[in-house]
């Protein structure tokens, strides 16, 4: 295997605090959203059905939707070629999806839609690294597609600790047991979107959690985890700025009917 | 080993350019994503749809109180409460801002139909329960069409015993299409249909789309009845001639579009005898040239649909003329017909292609100048 970190570039060219290329797709098919996300060479599909019925009479909840998740990889999805069939009790995908689920339950304004069921299905067409960060970010865009009312746009990044260096956004050749892997599952501080701010908004909007999730691949002292948490939400919610990007030029590209 | 390449370029459209946040205002019709604040807490609007307040925790502390208690120009709280200060305005959806005097709400390109009293829904039976139907409307919860509220074959008018109970199956059953009326909006978001007058009933044969119902446009009537011109046969050469063919449309609110000929449409208003006891007085060409004119009106209408094109009576019927002004024009110009466009279907076993003039509606290209002409003729018109 060729260095991991050599020269200030990493094995696959970018320096330690580049993402790869995004890459959306908006799909108009029976889904009320679809979007084919590529963070490099990740990809994967996501589509939400919904607010619908349950379709099992008395699954809804009276105070709010319920929020269902279908993680699947295709044997073919790893880029090392790898074929692996995945079952339906897989714990990887099942752990996945249930995580998906208790994120959005938090995002999403279930209240709007009582007695409702919300759909997603997420496939995983090609794996190369921060597989769950995409799948939460392609969740976060069809969502957004499909004219569901949501808190703010979710955004999630994976980040690794190879000595002194975090590397953001990790690829396939990153992923292994020598480099510490952390996901955060994020929102972004909306201030610095819009400007409407004051100093006192600020400081209080920086001071309000905004993490809902994290994985962590292996154990490692508070001193050096809360850098990592660091670079890890500033990679989300820079990521967060540039799907924000794609969702308004695709509002603005859309006709105009007034 | 290959390091990972990037991912090769798309051809899409490239949204990040167009994406650039607005600038230090908010306006009517600006692009906003979730989360934005689109108005700061002193702002005194009314939430709408798509727009929430959020609530500032921080504000409930001593020192606020008495800082308010000292300012007497401080904005009288929403809520009505002392300690707690309304939050900035955020937006929930993926939209335009529209802001009506007070009001501020958000536009989705594309969401679930959420009812208005008043509006005429197309919808499918999905459940026949005791003294009601459930239909599917395309919203957030089916919607419900009670016994009381249709029509009895016949015409006559009573009250609705057991019997009209036990016969709710011969009126109406599963995977019917009705069209109907929305008569309330209930607390949780279910629809109360009911049918009245005779623009309501179930429908006959013909086709069903669904398109998200921000591109149909709010108008008065949604009921059109449109004259398409007459064609025989899908690749053969094509007579001129005057004649023309009803073909009915129903635009209802909530996306769904049934499409079909005007026949079935005035024979199922009112839940009268079925569309098949009349098919036997047409020959089979009639029933061709019929439903060749039926897929036309739907094929363009997918047309307007894909490249976001709004649809109503008067964008439709331009299509459907601009889409017969491209045929006879391609006819004379083989050439150039075989230059521009592939969609060409090779039947024939010399080799000669043969055209389906319906079936290459749906190609991208000539969807896209389809709807490129019928702007221009909209255009010049107003």
């Amino acid at each position: 295997m060729a260095e991991i970190f050599y020269n200030g570039r990493r094995v696959d060219g970018r320096r330690p605090n580049e993402i790869r290329r995004v890459d959306c797709q908006f799909g108009s098919g029976y889904s009320d959203g679809i979007v084919f996300l590529h963070q490099g060479n990740t990809k994967v599909i996501a589509s939400v059905v919904g607010p619908h019925a349950p379709r099992v009479k008395g699954d809804g909840t009276p105070d709010g939707a319920t929020i269902t998740c279908q993680f699947t990889k295709p044997p073919f999805a790893s880029t090392s070629g790898e074929r692996r069939k995945l079952s339906s009790k897989d714990r990887s995908a099942n752990d996945f999806a249930t995580a998906i689920e208790e994120i959005f339950s938090c995002v999403i304004r279930t209240e709007k839609y009582p007695m409702s069921q919300i759909d997603i299905f997420l496939e995983v067409i090609q794996s190369d690294g921060s597989e769950f960060a995409c799948a939460v970010n392609a969740t976060t865009l069809a969502l957004t597609d499909a004219g569901i009312e949501m808190d703010c746009l979710v955004s999630a990044a994976t980040v690794g600790l190879w000595g002194s260096h975090v590397f953001a956004d990790l690829c396939r050749f990153e992923e292994n047991p020598r480099i510490s892997q952390l996901t955060v599952v994020c929102l972004p501080n909306v201030h610095l979107l819009s400007g409407v701010n004051t100093e006192e908004q600020i400081g209080q909007w920086k001071s309000q959690p905004q993490i809902l999730h994290t994985r962590l691949s292996s154990w490692l002292p508070v001193e050096r985890l809360q850098p990592l948490i660091t670079e890890a939400v500033k990679v989300a919610q820079t990521l967060q700025k540039e799907f924000s990007y794609w969702l308004r030029g695709r509002v603005r590209s859309g006709f105009i009917t007034r | 080993m290959y390091p990972a390449i990037a991912a090769p370029e798309r051809h899409s459209v490239d949204y990040v350019s167009q994406g650039q946040p607005e600038g230090p205002s908010i306006q009517q019709g600006s692009a906003v994503v979730p989360g934005e604040i689109v108005f700061s807490s002193v702002a005194s609007l009314i939430t709408g749809h798509g727009t929430y307040r959020s609530v500032d925790a921080s504000s409930t502390n001593i020192g606020e109180d008495l800082s308010s208690a000292v300012n007497p120009d401080t904005l009288a709280s929403v809520n009505g409460d002392p300690g707690i200060q309304a939050g900035n305005i955020h937006t929930s959806l993926t939209g335009r801002v529209r802001i009506v005097n007070k009001l501020v709400y958000v536009e989705p390109p594309k969401a679930r139909y959420f009812g208005n009293v008043g509006d005429t829904v197309v919808g499918r039976i999905v459940e026949v329960e005791q003294r009601r139907w459930r239909v599917d409307v395309n919203s957030a919860l089916l919607a419900n069409l009670a016994l009381a509220n249709v029509k009895l074959p016949g015409g006559e008018l009573r009250r609705k015993s057991e019997d009209d109970e036990r016969a709710m199956r011969s009126f109406m059953k599963e995977g019917d299409l009705i069209v109907a009326e929305v008569h309330e909006v209930y607390k949780d978001g279910t629809l109360q249909l009911h049918m009245p007058g005779t623009r309501t009933g179930k429908l006959g044969g013909g086709c069903l789309l669904r398109i998200p119902p921000s591109l149909i446009k709010r108008q008065k009537i949604h009921r059109h009845r449109l004259a398409i011109p007459r064609m025989d046969t899908l690749d053969g050469p094509i007579t001129i001639s005057n004649e023309v063919i009803s073909v009915g449309l129903i635009l209802g609110c909530n996306g769904y579009i049934w499409t079909g000929p005007a026949r079935a449409m005035d024979i199922g208003l009112g839940l009268s005898a079925p569309v098949e006891a009349d098919l036997n007085t047409a020959n089979e060409s009639e029933l061709l040239a019929e439903r060749i004119a039926v897929c036309r009106v739907r094929n363009c209408i997918l047309a307007l649909t894909h490249n976001g094109m709004p649809v109503w009576e008067t964008s439709v019927l331009t299509a459907c003329e601009a889409s017969w002004s491209a045929d006879q024009q391609n006819d004379d110009d083989d050439d150039e017909y075989q230059l521009e466009f592939e969609t060409s279907i090779n039947n024939d076993s010399s080799g000669s292609k043969s055209r389906n003039r319906i079936a290459r509606l749906l190609h991208p290209e000539v969807a896209r100048r389809l709807v490129t002409l019928v702007q221009a003729k909209l255009k010049s018109d107003y």
